[in-house]
């Protein structure tokens, strides 16, 4: 029997048992993760607001620790960045997915069809 | 200074390859204003990058990074780069649903999303203009870095420098449209990071090594190699003020918001929010440690903002000041050339279509005006000189900023209507000024102690939260089937 799922492709029967109007719920699937993950990165980004482990102290005493950790923190960006990639939502309009194609319904911003420049 | 011949040499080389650029896009370029625009929504990964990158990277970055370094520390590259995480969230997630609007409604100016979102006839309207008004103060920041840096390295007085930067830039976004902005913009993408890579490693070399540079400045200041920093101490509640203002107001800049609207390819803008942040360093590493090292070799210069250009004169010869010229100028340009044909862009089809019914190659010669115009209004204010760059583009990103909210209510909140996005608009704008208004006038300004140690934008987007917040719940709504059609549009998007 098919079974209809949700935004966040649980079926009835995985989610049986939760409370999936709880502010929380969302928070369980891959999106909620990563915004989870980015709001780590922000504290990890400005540990001397949070001060973690007194690493304030260790961290920025040096300029080149200083400069070595905000450039390792902008390499979690961009790993974190390549999550965003492998989990992008992709649109349910197939036939907005393709280059050069507008459906105009607001005038003059109507379709162009020139082939992708640059790739 | 005497005027510098070798230098200007390689600056006209670079400037003339920029024109060629311009030219050989206006004979792929036709009168229909979608072509001119929009490019025909054309561009693939690398040359949408480029487009995004290099406008983004303005004087700010090559001339005002630098500058910030040399006086604060090398801690300013880390408040300053929490941008490498937020603008890329923010293009990934805000973006994409701005991407799904233009790809289904054909919206191309943030005005037609307005209108169009919230039923409106005149909310666009007034997008335009806000938009316009924060902008020209931004385009006149890169006027005055070229000036400065046509004055600091080749010896050409200020007006004649920024005089020659706007009218190449007038020239090529005049022929080229969209697709001349994007494809000089990769060309000068190529040449900022080429140039601010190689002088980098130049410098080292010439300081006896990066240790060596290193030390010096620390023995010259050694709170310039900490957080937070020399004299001006910025506490967190400014970082986390900036945090703000730097993750969101970038989408809002019309030059930017008008390069993701289009669309493209949905791969295409899936790569480019990966790669940004490492765009992004490329860019913002090494004019940070020449600034830091600006400071254990340069001790007295007028302004901050002439650190580079006094370091490249200081150890090289002219050749390479005209190097470095054309690298910084590819960044001041980028941004400009981009800028003016977005508010031109915004003129034409918010304002003049909304009140008049032109054929569409007087639409494309009404917006070649109108870019000629904002250029020669910037040139006059870069004239006079009122504030420094990282000034004006500190007002500017603060601007855009307190626009931010009332897009995303549009694209993620469903009560959300058009008297919401006023009263946002309004209080964003009303309030900025009502902090700042001291600063360009003798009028008084609201006590700074009302921003509770942070900057204007954090009490001014509590106050806009609670009246956006507020307001839909007692005026009318727009149709629930345009409502149904954007959400529909955004069902299981982030």
């Amino acid at each position: 029997m098919a079974r209809s799922s949700d935004t966040h492709g649980n079926d009835a029967q995985d989610v049986k048992g939760w409370d999936t109007d709880a502010f929380w719920y969302p928070t369980l699937d891959r999106h909620g993760a990563l915004l989870g993950l980015f709001f780590l990165l922000l504290v990890l980004h400005f540990d001397e607001i949070f001060g973690i482990a007194g690493s304030s102290w260790l961290v920025f005493g040096w300029w080149p620790a200083t400069m070595a950790y905000h450039v390792g923190i902008n390499l979690l960006h961009v790993a974190f960045m390549v999550l965003i990639y492998l989990n992008w939502p992709e649109p349910k309009d197939e036939d907005l997915d393709r280059p050069g194609v507008a459906t105009a319904e607001t005038g003059a911003g109507a379709a162009g069809t020139a082939a992708a420049e640059g790739d | 200074m005497a005027v510098q011949t070798t230098t200007l040499a390689v600056v006209v080389v670079y400037l003339l390859a920029i024109l060629g650029i311009g030219e050989y896009a206006r004979r792929r370029t036709s009168f229909d204003p979608e072509d001119y625009f929009m490019a025909s929504r054309s561009f693939g990964t690398v040359v949408l990058l480029f487009a995004l990158l290099a406008t983004n990277m303005s004087a700010f970055v090559m001339v005002g990074i630098p500058g910030i370094v040399y006086s604060v520390g090398i801690g300013a590259y880390g408040w300053g780069s929490v941008f490498f995480l937020t603008f890329p969230v923010v293009f990934a997630t805000v973006g994409y649903r701005l991407w799904l609007t233009g790809k289904k409604f054909g919206h191309v100016t943030p005005g037609d999303l307005f209108d169009h979102r919230f039923d409106s006839d005149h909310l666009g309207t007034f997008v335009m203009l806000l938009m316009t008004f924060w902008t020209i103060p931004y385009i006149v920041a890169g006027a005055q870095g070229a000036g400065n840096l046509f004055q600091g390295l080749a010896g050409v007085p200020y007006w004649a420098g920024a005089l020659v930067v706007v009218l190449v830039v007038f020239a090529y976004v005049n022929i080229g449209g969209m697709r001349g902005t994007a494809w000089t913009n990769t060309f000068q993408g190529a040449v900022m990071i080429v140039f601010i890579w190689a002088l980098l490693v130049a410098l080292a070399n010439d300081f006896g090594g990066f240790a060596a540079a290193s030390s010096a400045t620390m023995e010259a200041n050694s709170a310039l190699g900490s957080r937070p920093g020399a004299a001006p101490v910025y506490g967190w509640k400014f970082y986390f003020s900036w945090i703000i203002v730097f993750g969101i107001n970038t989408l809002v800049n019309p030059h930017m918001f008008q390069r993701v609207l289009p669309g493209f390819n949905i791969e295409t803008l899936k790569r480019v929010a990966v790669l940004y942040p490492i765009g992004l360093m490329l860019v913002w590493i090494p004019p940070s440690i020449i600034g830091f090292w600006g400071a254990g070799q340069v001790s007295d210069i007028p302004s901050q903002d002439l650190i580079l250009p006094a370091l490249v004169n200081g150890n090289f010869g002219p050749f390479v000041g005209g190097l470095a010229m054309a690298g910084i100028l590819a960044a001041l340009m980028s941004t400009m050339d981009g800028q003016s044909l977005s508010v031109s862009n915004l003129f034409e089809r918010d304002l003049v279509n909304s009140y008049a019914d032109l054929s569409p190659r007087r639409e494309v010669w009404l917006a070649r005006l109108f870019v000629g115009l904002v250029l020669a209004a910037a040139y006059v204010m870069a004239y006079l000189r009122l504030q420094t760059i990282v000034g004006i583009s500190t007002i500017a990103f603060t601007g855009y900023a307190l626009m931010f909210l009332p897009l995303m209510i549009s694209l993620y909140w469903r009560r959300a209507n058009e008297a919401a996005a006023w009263a946002g608009l309004i209080v964003g704008f009303v309030g900025f000024w009502a902090f700042e208004i001291d600063q360009l006038t003798s009028l008084p300004a609201l006590p700074d102690a009302w921003t509770f140690g942070f900057t204007a934008i954090v009490p001014l987007m509590i106050v806009q939260i609670l009246v956006v917040g507020v307001v839909p719940y007692f005026t009318e709504q727009p149709p629930a089937e345009r409502v149904n059609e954007y959400f529909d549009l955004f069902d299981g998007v982030w």
